[in-house]
């Protein structure tokens, strides 16, 4: 069996606030295979945007990590800057949530894609700017009219997201994060972008971590997840099983708290009603407790354990 | 039967320039039975959210009609418009935005009535504590300021002021669109809740399908402007009449997965 | 970009408007007689009336603007009293001087305003940072006569690199000319520079907290190109709003360094021909001030434009 492309252990973020230092992810373990997609599922405050943003190596100065990430066999924690940078964009792609926001206001498209090419390859610019218009052509933006010289406040949402994402993977990544890339989208576009993900996976052969709250998006593109909740891994394993036979009560207050089409519940399940235990304000929330043993219950699933303590 | 609302013929038309004119709103017309909710659904542009604005009057429709028990509220003046805004009240998406980080709870579910002029100040008190208590929060929110909570309990707070005025017709904005999956739960709930306990319409606003289909009676599908197919909602999922509709429900993505 | 060019010239108008209208009500808003005023308290009544008849005084209001705007438009724009020339004779040789003196402070402006702020910026909450931020606010807080007095305490009595002060033009050689010029260029550019350093920090700070400079950094750009592609962009744009603003500061800061360094230029011409009454002069210089910034505004909105082409669009950049 083949080294995972990228291997996580233990690794924990530390924010440093005014009130003392503060662990936001805690000792989250998981792996991504070469050509492999896992999604880490999660709400806010879960904590599976700063693992994401630890793998890229792109968090903020008060948010120290600690622990491992390797890379193929590389490890990115403590990696000197220059070596850091030399992976992002090259090797590991980046795709974010907001693409008005996460985009340059004024630079053109062409010339914010440049930057990527520039930062990686010893190219003239003739090369890039072909290779540019070969990136929007494979995102799909090549039959619309030529928008390489459109800034992005002249695009349309699902128009910024393609471009969002052929700037992650100008530079033929191995592993694309995407931190969910279809949560601001309407559900027509989301489809597009999700067929896009699955197609470029294909082609390109990417690995895809893919950061969602949307386990139809889940279900629909990864063949692993890791569900999230209070900074720690509760549940990971293969997303039919997480999704179909749930053992963590969070997983599954998840799972039925979601209205699907031709739902016919007259009330919704939630995180209060599946597991008290977990939402009650009168116990010390889970993120602050400590953490309790990942047992693997099965090939391709592992739970956190809920000692009985936690369950009074 | 007369319905709670009724709408006919609504459109609504921007001038943006002299020869941009956005038609956001063509000829929608639908209605509402009292205690029932209708879901209007669409994606972004598709004009749900004027016609949200102008049920609730904060538009004024270019075209058309809306009748509310009957009577013809298209034109209000003023002080018809005060007694308009007693039966229909708006909750808003943006929890964050929607409510005054200056005001206390108590303050900002008791606004509606102290600009409406209802009740003595110690009514209003004991209105603010049965609301707060009503909507799923401790007492002791009266007291502290928005910036104190999250998401989902802010739109628990704008749920409390949107009953506040004991409205018939609740227009909700969105509402759930901002929050966490959990919390959407037990927000959806809520709203269900009380529309049993006090006979509330709701007109829903939102652009996913499955929190549409799950809290409505009836669902209107809109689409650049016009409601291309209105149904029960069982039949909408199970029977899209409109090319359109079909697509919609084919694209959301579900747990089952794609074959 | 023609279209934009098109509705600034167009929005010029009303903006020349103003200067013009008070300047014109300058010398009829006086207490007084302008006439009387103009030719002082030894006049005869029959000396003022017929002053007051070829100034057309006597006439109706809107005709004697009318007047006015011909005369402007034809540079006819009256003679100095006391220098005894025609105005427009009299301003250009003093414009030149204070214009180089001006076009210099704002070089050592910009230059030490935006290092200073961008050192603020970049090195935020470092020592670097916060010494650059200080200096900023001293600079603000010293008034220009004082950085006057102290770079000549230092660099003309102390280390007698310059005089202590005089003008000498151009045409007595490069090099001496220059350095005349130099400290009351540094005084004026200085105490400007503190404004910008301001600006410079806190629009640099706003932005590199901007989404966008996240995402340049996923694609491994290094540091020092995001900073100079990427964040001056944007960042350029409030420091160029205020380049026009800093151009009228020190048009007239400049009587200032003027007066300190005995420099010929409009500022002094202008504060002489104010405690001397000289109307003309006075009316000339203000006229021409008021325009010379209008256009150097039109240039900077020009610039503005290229630099970030929204603008053109009509719609808000942010």
């Amino acid at each position: 069996m083949t080294a995972p492309l990228l291997d996580i252990r233990e690794l924990s973020v530390t924010a440093s606030t005014a009130s003392g230092p503060y662990d936001a992810v805690r000792e989250v373990s998981l792996e991504i295979p070469r050509a492999g997609a896992v999604a880490m599922v999660g709400e806010s405050g879960s904590g599976k945007s700063l693992t994401a943003l630890a793998v890229a190596g792109l968090l903020g100065e008060k948010l120290t990590p600690t622990g491992s990430i390797l890379f193929d066999g590389e490890e990115l924690v403590g990696m000197p800057a220059a070596r850091r940078r030399e992976i992002a964009g090259r090797r590991i792609g980046f795709v974010f949530q907001e693409p008005m926001s996460s985009l340059h206001p004024i630079l053109t498209v062409g010339q914010q894609i440049d930057e990527g090419l520039r930062a990686h390859y010893d190219m003239t610019t003739r090369q890039r700017a072909d290779r540019v218009r070969e990136l929007l052509a494979t995102v799909g933006l090549s039959n619309t009219r030529d928008i390489v010289g459109d800034r992005i406040g002249q695009l349309s949402g699902g128009m910024r997201q393609r471009v969002m994402i052929a700037m992650a993977i100008s530079c033929e990544p191995e592993l694309i994060i995407a931190d969910e890339p279809t949560t601001a989208l309407d559900v027509t576009l989301q489809r597009q972008v999700i067929d896009l993900l699955a197609s470029l996976r294909e082609r390109l052969g990417l690995s895809l971590m893919l950061i969602t709250h949307d386990l139809g998006v889940v279900a629909e593109t990864c063949e692993q997840a890791v569900v999230m909740y209070g900074g720690q891994v509760v549940e990971r394993g293969d997303t039919r099983t997480l999704l179909h036979e749930p053992a963590h009560d969070y997983t599954k207050a998840l799972v039925l708290s979601i209205p699907t089409l031709g739902d016919t519940r007259r009330r919704l399940p939630t995180v209060a009603s599946v597991a008290p235990w977990l939402s009650d304000t009168r116990q010390i929330p889970l993120a602050d407790r400590p953490l309790t043993e990942m047992s693997q219950i099965a090939p391709d699933h592992w739970v956190r354990s809920t000692t009985a303590k936690d369950a009074a | 039967m007369t319905a709670l609302l009724e709408v006919e013929n609504l459109a609504k038309s921007f001038q943006i320039s002299r020869k941009h004119r956005v038609d956001a709103v063509k000829g929608v017309s639908f209605r509402i039975e009292e205690g029932q909710t209708y879901g209007l659904v669409g994606e972004s542009g598709s004009g749900k959210s004027t016609v949200a604005r102008m049920v609730a009057r904060l538009t004024e429709p270019t075209s058309g009609v809306v009748r509310f028990a009957g009577d013809d509220v298209t034109r209000l003046d003023r002080a018809q418009r005060q007694q308009y805004r007693q039966d229909v009240q708006i909750v808003f998406q943006d929890p964050f935005g929607a409510l005054n980080p200056r005001m206390t709870v108590e303050e900002l579910i008791t606004e509606p009535l102290v600009v409406h002029r209802r009740g003595t100040a110690s009514d209003r008190g004991s209105r603010a504590r049965d609301l707060v208590e009503r909507v799923g929060l401790p007492v002791s929110s009266l007291a502290r300021k928005p910036v104190d909570f999250s998401g989902g309990q802010r739109q628990r707070i704008m749920i409390a002021r949107a009953l506040a005025l004991q409205p018939r017709l609740i227009v909700a904005d969105e509402p759930v669109s901002a929050l966490d999956v959990s919390v959407q739960a037990q927000v959806l709930n809520l709203l269900k809740d009380l529309q049993e306990e006090f006979g509330l319409s709701y007109l829903f606003i939102s652009h996913d399908l499955s929190v549409v289909e799950f809290i409505s009676d009836q669902i209107g599908v809109m689409y650049l402007g016009e409601l291309i197919e209105e149904g029960a909602k069982r039949d909408i999922y199970a029977n899209p009449q409109q090319p359109y509709t079909r697509s919609l429900i084919e694209a959301i993505p579900t747990i089952e997965g794609r074959s | 970009m023609l279209r934009y060019l098109g509705m600034r010239l167009l929005a010029l108008l009303p903006t020349v408007a103003v200067p013009l209208i008070l300047v014109f009500l300058l010398l009829r808003l006086a207490p007084g007689d302008p006439a009387a005023l103009l030719l002082g308290d030894s006049a005869t009544p029959e000396q003022v009336e017929a002053l007051r008849e070829t100034l057309g005084l006597n006439a109706a209001l809107p005709v004697q603007f009318g007047r006015f705007l011909v005369d402007v438009l034809t540079l006819n724009l009256g003679e100095s009293i006391f220098l005894g020339k025609p105005v427009v004779e009299v301003i250009p040789q003093y414009a030149l001087v204070t214009l180089e003196i001006s076009f210099f402070a704002l070089v050592v402006a910009l230059v030490l305003g935006i290092g200073l702020g961008a050192l603020g910026a970049f090195r935020d909450g470092r020592p670097a940072g916060r010494i650059a931020t200080a200096l900023s606010i001293v600079g603000i807080s010293i008034p220009q006569f004082v950085t006057a007095l102290i770079l000549i305490v230092v660099f003309a009595s102390g280390l007698h690199w310059f005089n202590v002060g005089g003008f000498v033009p151009l045409s007595q050689g490069y090099f001496p000319h220059l350095r005349s010029i130099a400290l009351p260029a540094l005084a004026l550019g200085i105490a400007e520079s503190a404004i910008v350093a301001r600006i410079t920090r806190g629009s640099i700070l706003d932005v590199i907290r901007e989404p966008f400079v996240t995402t340049a950094r996923s694609l491994g750009v290094k540091p020092s190109r995001i900073a100079s592609v990427q964040i001056i962009r944007v960042a350029a744009l409030p420091i160029i709003t205020v380049s026009g603003l800093l151009v009228a500061s020190l048009l007239s800061g400049s009587a200032v360094v003027e007066t300190i360094f005995g420099i010929p230029g409009m500022g002094r011409l202008l504060l002489d021909a104010v405690s001397r009454r000289d109307y003309q002069l006075v009316q000339g210089v203000v006229l021409f001030t008021g325009v010379f910034v209008i256009l150097v505004n039109l240039v900077v909105d020009l610039y503005y434009a290229v630099v970030d082409p929204r603008v053109q669009l009509g719609r808000k950049s942010s």
